[in-house]
């Protein structure tokens, strides 16, 4: 006698009593806080603020111990809470050119007016394992304080290019000025996208499929030589112009990171040559994300351009379409759920014409 | 998810706001039969490729009067069936059911239920891919002028190159099919075998793919008729024995492997139309019945 | 109430959650069985121009994402308030961009081509006609058919002008771009989607 296979709402409670077991590991050794997850895990904060669309450290920290450390499960928990939020309203653009500057870098001038700012960078460090780090208690050094403030005023390096019209003005997108700006969490996206869609797309987009992108246009594939004219990372106000008031009030403080390239441009027929603009922008500090993401918004730009298509990462519908994380997870992940039913369609199939193939050889076989 | 527990979520968890886009899209999925009304699918709980889609659109039609059905491959216990009932157990405390002819709202992965759906009742459907056209033309751009155009062309040469190649069309599941004499559509990685049950059914259909973001409908009464050739018509898969467990013979049978020496059976695939037919007494060549009447008959 | 004038506004949904769930499903039963009615499962006081069925429809599924244009007939400073209080729409004074148009039956219906119709690459993006009357009837009228329907069915309205079928038949005939209809009235409601065939 055959008993069929029950059960399934046992095992999934099981498995979650066993999942919560395992995130929490020996009890013996201390539970991770909130607080030592955004101090010392901060770059793994930034990922997941960005690619989860939600400025937030201390629920990126939640999401990041719930999710035992595996980052695009930690931003699917804070996609799927930020959907539930209410909105209130938008902010006004945040003012990059304000930022209280951690770090300030330019690839294109030895020095320029606000100088070069190194900040916390792993850029010079020897990739060495510091095994003093795996002593704990060991009190951090501290970076002296510099002799001078940065400059109040930092003035943009594009800006200083734009002076001598040498490139391109930075365009607002494909919409014209006025007309709203897109949001494909509200919105389904439809193509051809609007540079402002398809910059949002590439902020919340994997930052691993971004920089493999940005490095397949460096490789030849859409070569386009870029230089970073300037990155960025700092505090920028947030300001809010709530309706009964009328006027812009600073409702807090937001840490981006923020990448302008410079790029060849041999020009065409419709416009001279000069430099044009890719950019970058994301929540938190990840610098390799948003000098990718500029990459890639350049390559994308190729149809405004005028420039031939010939590589993916030019390829709108290609790019925008598969750079969500959460959605590629669940996909390629959902083949794991029961398929019996199409399997056994294709079972009998198979079967079905291997039967067909043996008889036609057999007869063929009689015939001879 | 665990969350759920202990916070205040609306009723069937989305939003109101939500839920009027989503019904502004199913009430012109139903007035555009087999066409995709894109909507702004929102993040669920649960991953993609689970039936975030089919989700959206239950907890968008669903009321505290309904009686719900979920299964998956034709059954009301496999784990992701499991899963979604209880979602909607917590945000909505409606009534659940296994029984077909019971429910008011079925969700359903990749089957049809075997006992006919009656007028009133709703069938929704998760969907991976929604668009036909995708496997033949991976562009959305152009698919959709396909559909503009009623553009099938593609579609026939694709099957038929199967038939060139294999002597059969190839297609077992995810049948294409057209639907009021307009467009064509995918009616979900369902077996071709379900296929004839779309057509003229008296429940309304409705199709949710939560990551294509898209939306599309069957009305009730409505031709739905899959695609085929005059001198290759359609037809479903068949067995060549019956349902192990209940004796049927004009159901879908899953394969089960019962031993490592070529040892298998087949049993229904829906689970509770094969659980009522043993209830109602019919018996196959593995049920307790079928083995003690072999026990006596050897007395 | 946030009203221009000082008439105050009648009440929205009891319910909001469970009387839009009760509407919607009465407006998806009417669009999947063309040309049937339904009696509206609320009883909401609409403020003057509007029914009562209409207010149903609108409170289930209009929002500030859907404008909303309103003939002269309906437009009245209190439909005005009343639509952007409880359900936050705005309100057109230029019927192409309208998600719904509300009407009288009894009116010229010429407005309703200036509508959107939807393009043929996105059908879905079309209008909706909310045409308000005294009673719907069944079992009168011309001969409806097309998915949703099992047999033929009989439909028409009270006062209903006679190129109301007219339009109709034309709207048909553009499928799958087109309008679609809902008829209401203080008890009751039904729709013509696009996709049904009416025989004059």
């Amino acid at each position: 006698m055959y008993v069929a296979v029950k059960g399934g709402e046992k095992a999934i409670e099981n498995a979650h009593r066993y999942l919560a077991e395992e995130r929490r590991g020996d009890p013996a050794i201390e539970e991770l806080s909130l607080k030592q997850i955004t101090e010392q895990l901060s770059h793994a904060v930034s990922r997941v603020m960005a690619e989860g669309s939600l400025f937030d450290r201390e629920l990126a920290a939640l999401a990041i111990k719930q999710a035992r450390g595996d980052l695009i499960e930690a931003i699917f928990l804070i996609r799927a809470y930020r959907t539930t939020l209410p909105r209130f309203g938008y902010s006004a653009p945040i003012n990059t050119a304000d930022m209280a500057l951690d770090r300030r870098v330019s690839a294109t001038f030895k020095d320029l007016p606000g100088g070069q700012i190194l900040g916390p960078t792993f850029d010079y460090t020897h990739r060495l394992l510091d095994f003093a780090l795996a002593a704990e208690g060991l009190e951090a050094e501290q970076a002296k304080e510099a002799e001078e403030a940065v400059d109040e005023d930092v003035p943009r390096v594009l800006e200083l290019l734009n002076k001598e019209g040498l490139i391109e003005a930075a365009v607002p997108g494909e919409s014209d000025e006025s007309s709203s700006v897109g949001d494909l969490t509200r919105e389904p996206l439809e193509f051809p996208a609007g540079r402002d869609v398809r910059l949002q797309n590439l902020a919340r987009g994997d930052e691993g499929f971004i920089l493999s992108l940005g490095y397949s246009t460096q490789r030849g594939y859409a070569r386009n030589h870029a230089f970073v004219g300037e990155i960025r990372i700092g505090h920028v106000a947030v300001e809010f112009v709530p309706e009964e008031l009328g006027f812009a009030i600073e409702i807090g403080d937001i840490l981006v990171s923020e990448c302008e390239t410079v790029n060849q441009f041999q020009g065409s027929k419709k416009v001279p040559a000069q430099f044009t603009r890719g950019y970058g922008l994301a929540f938190g500090h990840c610098e390799r994300k948003v000098i990718a993401m500029a990459l890639v918004d350049r390559a994308l730009r190729a149809d405004e351009l005028g420039e031939e298509k010939s590589a993916p990462v030019q390829d709108e519908e290609f790019v925008l379409s598969h750079s969500d994380n959460i959605q590629a997870t669940g996909f390629v992940e959902h083949i794991k759920l029961p398929h019996y039913v199409d399997f056994q369609s294709e079972l009998e199939l198979v079967r079905r014409l291997r039967a067909n193939a043996l008889r036609t050889q057999t007869t063929l076989e009689a015939a001879e | 998810m665990s969350n759920f527990e202990n916070t205040a979520y609306n009723f069937a968890y989305l939003d109101e706001q939500t839920k009027r886009m989503i019904r502004r899209a199913l009430l012109k999925a139903v007035a555009i039969p087999g066409y995709q009304v894109p909507f702004a699918s929102r993040e669920m709980p649960m991953p993609y490729g689970w039936g975030t889609g089919g989700i959206q659109v239950t907890a968008a039609v669903i009321g505290p009067e309904d009686v719900l059905k979920v299964i998956d491959q034709g059954s009301d216990d496999t784990t992701n069936a499991v899963s979604i009932r209880n979602f909607f157990q917590k945000t909505t405390n409606v009534e659940t059911t296994e029984e077909t002819a019971k429910a008011s709202l079925i969700q359903t992965r990749h089957r049809i239920p075997e006992t006919p759906l009656t007028d009133g009742q709703i069938l929704v459907y998760q969907v991976p891919i929604p668009e036909p056209l995708r496997f033949l033309e991976p562009r959305e751009t152009e698919t959709r002028k396909m559909h503009a155009l009623e553009e099938y062309g593609l579609m026939h040469v694709k099957l038929y190159e199967d038939i060139s190649r294999h002597g059969d069309i190839a297609t077992t599941y995810a049948y294409p099919v057209n639907v009021a004499g307009r467009y064509v559509m995918d009616p979900s990685p369902t077996p071709k075998f379900d296929n004839p049950k779309m057509n003229n059914m008296p429940a309304l259909q409705l199709f949710g793919a939560g990551r294509e973001k898209r939306i599309y409908a069957i009305p009730p009464y409505t031709e739905v008729v899959s695609l085929d050739f005059e001198d290759y018509p359609f037809t479903i898969q068949k067995w060549e024995e019956p349902c192990a467990l209940c004796g049927e013979t004009e159901s879908f049978l899953d394969e089960v492997i019962l031993d490592d020496a070529g040892g298998r059976m087949f049993v229904c695939s829906d689970s509770h139309y094969c659980k009522s037919r043993q209830e109602q007494g019919h018996s196959g060549s593995q049920s307790p019945d079928a083995e003690k009447a072999s026990r006596e008959v050897a007395e | 109430m946030m009203t221009s004038d000082t008439v105050p506004l009648p009440g929205g949904f009891e319910n909001n959650v469970l009387d839009a769930t009760a509407c919607f499903r009465v407006v998806l039963d009417a669009m999947a069985r063309p040309a049937k009615i339904h009696s509206l499962p609320v009883s909401t006081s609409p403020p003057r121009g509007l029914n009562v069925g209409t207010v149903a429809v609108l409170l289930t599924l209009g929002d500030m994402d859907t404008p909303v244009w309103l003939a002269s007939e309906c437009d009245t400073a209190e439909a005005r308030a009343y639509l952007r209080f409880h359900a936050g729409c705005p309100i057109l004074e230029d019927p192409r961009q309208a998600v719904f148009a509300v009407m009288s039956i009894e009116r010229d219906l010429s407005i309703t081509e200036q509508l959107s119709l939807g393009s043929a690459e996105y059908p879905d993006r079309s209008a909706t006609v909310i045409l308000e009357s005294e009673r719907l009837i069944e079992g009168e009228g011309p001969l409806f058919s097309g998915p949703g329907f099992d047999a033929p069915r009989r439909f028409c309205v009270e006062e209903q002008p006679a190129s109301l079928w007219s339009y109709v038949s034309a709207n048909q005939a553009l499928f799958p771009r087109g309008l679609d209809w809902i008829f209401t009235s203080d008890s009751q409601l039904a729709a013509l989607p696009r996709s049904t065939k009416v025989e004059v």
